[in-house]
């Protein structure tokens, strides 16, 4: 058993016209139990930008306070907020600090530059090697179910409706085929207006 | 002391790729030190993705490498260990998708080994009857001698009984064959598709030892994990509901338009995303009796001579998939 | 005559000069010893009906079983060493359970009937390799009835291996006239009360004795209920319609 899937989840972003979405499951598990159903992995970093943390449940928390830290810690430095390219490198070093006794964890940045207006996702491996991809990027544990229906259903330029339909539909989809994965999920759609966020009637099996 | 119940072999997850001990589990006896065969060490080559091959999983290494610690202590005096491993897996994926009155078969021809490609047109896709297409995958030399022994039983059958097997007849016999080599299976995921005997489309799915299925869609092989979920959503609109008012979905009924772009595209996807996938694709179009083809002239189709020309007809469509 | 039969009479696989086998003519002489067994074809099944003779009034007519079932859709009705259909009739039961389990379908009605009949000539010496044999030919005619996608069929099968199909055929003693009787009387869009009917009146004119309810047996093979031996109440029904 792979410390990948001690205790299950994936995490999945998407880019469309002028926005980004980035939803997760909200399983967690301990092996092949399931624990909670709330369990969370996308987090706000800034208005409009959002991390997702897939992995080992207690990285994931001890991740999101290091990150919490360290983007209060720009912010109070810089006097301004993080941008979405610059907190992918903020993640990457930090996750290479690391290097031989790394957070397990993989994760996932979505969000829109306050700069350019530019939708930006990115994501990385466990030791902070960054993939910007131009579509989509998954990870987790349902993290091939995810490839394969987000290749199959995603399309460029999609507006912020078509795209939580998407996203929503690849995440469900994938995660109903992945025993580690499911049990609900949450949507996040981020434009530059706005956050939509959305919790899915997904299946509770 | 004797170790004969220590066996090398593979471990159970992909992380932990450690060496370990091999022995033959009946040959070796440890009598003294000094008379034990050299050692060679051996490293887990193949994973196999199969739950039965945990049966050749070394249930306590801890114990096995206690035992050891004394011979490890000098290379020269670890006792020999073969295992000669009678599988391989080929890589490739493979679909088939039932409507109504047609069943669509397809799966892709590159063939690996490893990283490397073996070659780019391997077929896994065969006709067995004018109503009925196989396709297996899985490890090839298990797949092509299965598809040999299937096509001969449908000869006997079609001299002992003076008719051809209908398609359900093959699926359980497909069952039989599989779970008669129970404890030495065929390495092969197989998938039939055809016409049944009421004119119905069908698809039926098989695991290595014979546990079998009829279905509306199934996916297997290399990518069935990315093609499976995709499928899940277009085919059995899992997770889709009606707009309101509108008439409710029913899995199986979709018409071939609609069906084979699914196809085309679940194929497009698995070879973006899997390294296994690519080069060729065949998808196979069965046909009921009587039931209109021009829908296929479009896609370039061409028919494969059936033994009773009024009966079903088959169909192949052929397609490039990317090379890289 | 058989004087010169003699010399060919010991080896059950010896040719005479004329091509002949005698113990297997010998075997089919058997059959014409035995009770009369008739079999009718009809549009929506096949009848079956055969004749007891209760030697003794001690005798419990019910004990005597020449109707047999094969599987669901298959029945069979025997004249001649009526032990000797076991071992047929196993081998025919378990060649259709067989069959089923690896195909899941019904046999076909002429393929058990080719099943039994590749047990007829395995008789003779046994060679080394060979598990045990029988060591004579059958004594026994079958007529065996069934339904399958082809619909209603009647086969008869003797101890040569040879089987032969017929809407309508007579075995056993009274078979010539009763063979007679159905040629006469036989038409093929029956409705399967006159066949069963028929099967009476053509074994009443061949018994000896009166014929009761004791002293024959009927059983049908329908697309609707499948094998079935005739109930003492419907067999009566029958004799009375007679």
């Amino acid at each position: 058993m792979s410390i990948m899937e001690y205790n299950g989840g994936s995490v999945l972003a998407m880019k469309g016209k002028n926005c980004v979405a980035i939803a997760s499951d909200l399983r967690l598990g301990n092996q092949a139990m399931t624990v909670a159903t709330n369990f969370e992995k996308v987090f706000p970093v800034t208005d409009c930008l959002y991390l997702g943390l897939a992995g080992l449940a207690s990285d994931v928390i001890t991740l999101r306070e290091r990150f919490r830290f360290r983007v209060n810690m720009y912010t109070i430095k810089e006097e301004r907020q993080i941008e979405p390219a610059t907190f992918a490198q903020l993640v990457s070093s930090t996750l290479y600090e690391k290097r031989f006794g790394p957070y397990f964890v993989e994760p996932v940045i979505a969000g829109i530059s306050k700069k350019t207006g530019e939708p930006f996702i990115a994501a990385t491996d466990l030791i902070g090697c960054l993939n910007f991809a131009k579509d989509f990027v998954v990870c987790g544990t349902a993290s091939d179910k995810l490839f394969g229906v987000a290749e199959g259903l995603w399309e460029p330029d999609l507006e912020p409706e078509d795209l939580f339909e998407t996203i929503s539909q690849t995440l469900m989809n994938a995660v109903d085929r992945d025993a580690f994965s499911g049990w609900g999920a949450i949507v996040h759609v981020i434009t530059p207006e706005k956050v939509i966020t959305r919790t899915l009637k997904a299946r509770m099996d | 002391m004797r170790i004969s119940t220590i066996e090398g072999g593979h471990s159970s997850d992909r992380g932990d790729r450690s060496l370990s001990l091999c022995f033959r589990s009946t040959r070796v006896h440890l009598r003294g030190l000094h008379t034990r065969t050299p050692v060679e060490r051996c490293t887990d080559e193949h994973h196999l993705h199969f739950s039965l091959f945990s049966a050749y999983t070394q249930p306590n290494r801890c114990l096995a490498m206690a035992l050891m610690q004394p011979l490890l202590a000098d290379a020269q005096l670890r006792p020999v260990g073969h295992q000669f491993n009678p599988y391989s897996e080929n890589g490739g994926t493979i679909l088939a998708i039932a409507g109504a009155d047609f069943a669509v078969i397809a799966g892709d021809t590159r063939q690996t080994e490893g990283y490397s490609i073996q070659t780019r047109y391997a077929p896994k896709v065969f006709k067995l009857t004018d109503r009925a297409v196989l396709a297996v995958n899985g490890f090839q030399a298990d797949c092509s001698e299965f598809v040999k022994r299937v096509l001969q039983r449908i000869e006997w059958y079609r001299h002992a009984h003076s008719k051809q097997m209908p398609l359900k007849a093959i699926a359980r016999m497909i069952q039989t064959m599989l779970y008669g080599k129970r404890f030495f299976p065929y390495y092969t995921y197989n998938i039939l598709g055809g016409i049944e005997e009421d004119g119905t489309g069908a698809v039926y799915s098989f695991d290595p030892v014979g546990s079998y299925e009829r279905e509306a869609c199934r996916a297997a092989g290399a990518a069935s994990s990315l093609i499976q979920p995709f499928l899940d959503n277009q085919i059995y609109f899992k997770n889709q509901t009606p707009a309101p008012g509108a008439a409710p979905f029913v899995p199986g009924n979709l018409p071939i338009d609609v069906v084979l772009p699914i196809v085309i595209d679940s194929f497009t996807s698995a070879t973006e995303r899997h390294i296994e996938v690519g080069d060729g694709l065949e998808i196979f179009i069965v046909l009921a009796k009587g039931r209109d083809a021009s829908q296929l002239s479009s896609l370039n189709a061409t028919e494969i001579p059936a033994a009773d020309p009024t009966g079903e007809r088959v169909f192949v469509v052929r397609r490039d998939l990317k090379k890289d | 005559m058989f004087l010169t039969r003699s010399e060919y009479d010991r080896g059950v696989n010896t040719f005479s000069p004329e091509g002949r086998l005698f113990q297997v003519e010998y075997a089919i002489e058997a059959i014409k010893l035995g009770s009369t067994t008739v079999g009718i074809r009809t549009p929506t099944g096949v009848v079956l009906g055969v004749e007891k003779r209760v030697q003794s009034p001690l005798l419990e007519s019910s004990s005597i079983e020449k109707i047999m079932e094969i599987d669901t859709h298959l029945g069979c009705a025997m004249s001649g060493l009526t032990a000797d259909a076991r071992t047929m009739i196993d081998h025919a039961r378990v060649t259709s359970q067989n069959h089923a389990f690896t195909f899941d379908e019904k046999i076909k009605v002429e393929s058990v009937t080719q099943a039994v009949c590749d047990l007829a000539l395995r008789f003779g010496e046994s060679m080394e390799n060979e598990d045990a044999m029988m060591s004579r030919p059958f004594g026994v005619a079958l007529l065996i009835a069934g339904i399958d996608e082809l619909g209603p069929q009647l086969y008869h099968t003797d101890p040569s291996g040879t089987f032969v199909k017929y809407e309508a055929k007579a075995i056993g003693s009274g078979s010539e006239a009763a063979q007679a009787e159905l040629q006469d009387k036989y038409h093929k869009s029956m409705s399967i009360k006159d066949a069963q009917i028929l099967t009476l009146r053509v074994l009443k004119q061949v018994m000896e004795e009166k014929l009761d309810h004791h002293n024959v047996q009927l059983a049908q093979v329908t697309q609707e209920k499948g094998f079935e031996i005739l109930t003492d109440i419907q067999l009566k029904e029958a004799i009375d319609a007679m």
